[in-house]
């Protein structure tokens, strides 16, 4: 218990690494990556998520390809990939950490690709018949009326694929960046005896983000107005189907028995 | 105005509209009934193109549908269109979801539109609910929002496809009124509809389909009492209520009696 108090009582190393005196590493490191890759791979999922929705086959065939395939690979294996083959390909070395932020960010691309298109895909069809049908283009019909209501259906699945890539940045440790799992494994190297309280002290790391973040989206829905999206259904009232249970309860009963 | 020349159209292998003949002149009025599935909603959704027909030429406003030169969203600028489901958009205000397409493609003024939009949410008799959202009006308000937005684009043309088959029964007549205050303003409207005391108001000619093809085209007077043809007695007898018999069996029996 003690060793635990007292890593926590260090845990700034946990936070930044070896900061000022070495390259900043740890949480921060995880975080930044992931922010990083996220940024990244939004504008380039997006590409390609509407590049699987063309009707050219030209252009929606290589979408798919791309997306099927990094879906079918684990991160692990890209990052290793990268680390190895940008050097030998390119003739020169790129850092650790843009060799891992390359290989998160077209990992991550192809499963922001598919959160754009079922996004989009979404959107009941006559969304789109009414804005053509008042003289829209395909273009303004797509950027004023489907993409703001598709994104407000993509922000959960947005944070919940963040959560999922900040874990994955874990795997960057095997090619040696130094973010919270290596320094929580250095410790543990120079101190056997503090590995338990190391290993809870990371998973304190990894659950606070994770937690802030599942957090914040569910804030997020709230505030977007999720609950706009009944009208879809003018005959299904889809509020009732999200209602919590707490507040079931103060719902008068039909049938009192 | 509208012109149809053996119109044919197929979904995959099935043949939804066969051979249809129609002409409708400026500032007619005219009703399109029939039993589901028998092609009216496809018929209506030619006339903008936002289904595409396979064979045969559509001529609206001296424009061919089926030539690729056609700028189909000029067109559609032109042609309203008002849905089974209104397709309101979720995402904004009664007033803004009016607003969008003048400013958009006809490029008026944020306070043209606005003052449009006003006056006709006041024609509509909504002038209250204006920055309401759509989830937060019944479906006849959302209809009738749904009206608005497509005279704000002052179409020449409107095409109404079962605008009051989702509504409450008791919310079907202050659709009706608006759509009947329009018959007045000379703009040609092609109507779906169900309701067939409002077609016998406001209609110069009715038109009958069933398995895609055109059985009938009559005046509501004959139509409804003298049916021609034996599916269109059927279906309006089902529809009225009363039994009818078509003409040819009619003499038959004069005949044998």
């Amino acid at each position: 218990m003690e060793f635990l108090l007292e890593q926590l009582a260090n845990f700034k190393f946990y936070l930044i690494g070896a900061y000022p005196r070495g390259a900043a590493g740890g949480l921060f490191l995880n975080i930044s990556i992931a922010v990083l890759c996220l940024t990244i791979s939004f504008f380039i999922g997006a590409i390609f998520g509407f590049g699987r929705l063309s009707c050219r086959k030209f252009v929606s065939y290589p979408c798919i390809i791309y997306i099927e395939t990094i879906r079918a690979t684990p991160a692990l294996l890209l990052v290793f990939w990268f680390f190895f083959f940008i050097p030998s390909v390119l003739g020169k070395n790129v850092s650790l950490f843009w060799s891992a932020v390359i290989a998160l960010s077209i990992y991550s691309t192809a499963y922001q690709a598919e959160i754009v298109r079922a996004g989009i895909l979404a959107i009941p069809k006559g969304q789109m018949e009414a804005a053509l049908s008042s003289g829209m283009s395909r273009f303004q019909a797509l950027t004023l009326v489907i993409i703001p209501q598709a994104f407000r259906i993509m922000i959960p699945s947005f944070v919940s694929f963040f959560i999922s890539l900040f874990k994955e940045t874990s795997v960057t440790y095997v090619i040696g960046i130094v973010e919270l799992l290596q320094i929580g494994i250095i410790v543990t190297q120079r101190q056997p005896n503090r590995m338990f309280a190391a290993y809870i002290c990371m998973a304190i790391g990894f659950f606070v983000v994770c937690y802030s973040m599942s957090h914040l989206a569910r804030v997020l829905e709230k505030r977007l107005g999720i609950h706009d999206l009944s009208s879809y259904r003018p005959t299904v009232c889809r509020a009732d189907l999200l209602l919590k249970p707490c507040e079931a309860k103060n719902l008068p009963t039909q049938n009192p028995t | 105005m509208i012109e149809f020349i053996n119109v044919n159209k197929w979904f995959g292998p099935i043949h939804v509209l066969k051979n249809i003949n129609l002409h409708i002149s400026q500032g007619e009025v005219i009703v399109i009934c029939g039993p589901s599935g028998g092609g009216k909603s496809t018929l209506i959704r030619t006339i903008n193109r936002i289904e595409p027909i396979q064979e045969g030429e559509i001529i609206v406003d001296g424009f061919s549908l089926t030539n690729p030169k056609t700028d189909a969203a000029a067109l559609r600028a032109e042609i309203g269109m008002v849905f089974q489901h209104f397709n309101l958009y979720p995402h904004k205000t009664a007033l803004q979801n009016i607003m969008l397409a003048p400013m958009k493609v006809r490029g008026l003024s944020k306070k043209q539109a606005k003052e449009r939009a006003t006056r006709l949410l006041e024609r509509v008799g909504l002038a209250d609910k204006c920055d309401n959202y759509p989830v937060q009006l019944s479906g006849g308000e959302q209809q009738r929002v749904a009206i608005a937005r497509s005279l704000a684009m002052q179409p020449r043309i409107m095409l109404f496809d079962e605008p009051t088959s989702a509504l409450d029964p008791e919310l079907i007549n202050d659709v009706l009124d608006v759509m009947t205050s329009l018959t007045k303003e000379g703009i040609t409207m092609v109507i779906i509809t169900h309701e067939m005391g409002f077609a016998q108001r406001v209609a110069d000619r009715v038109v009958f389909i069933d398995k895609g093809e055109i059985l009938e085209i009559e005046k509501p007077s004959d139509i409804f009492v003298n049916p021609k043809h034996d599916r269109t007695a059927e279906f309006m007898s089902k529809i009225l209520h009363i039994p009818l018999v078509p003409n040819n069996k009619k003499e038959r029996i004069n005949k044998a009696e």
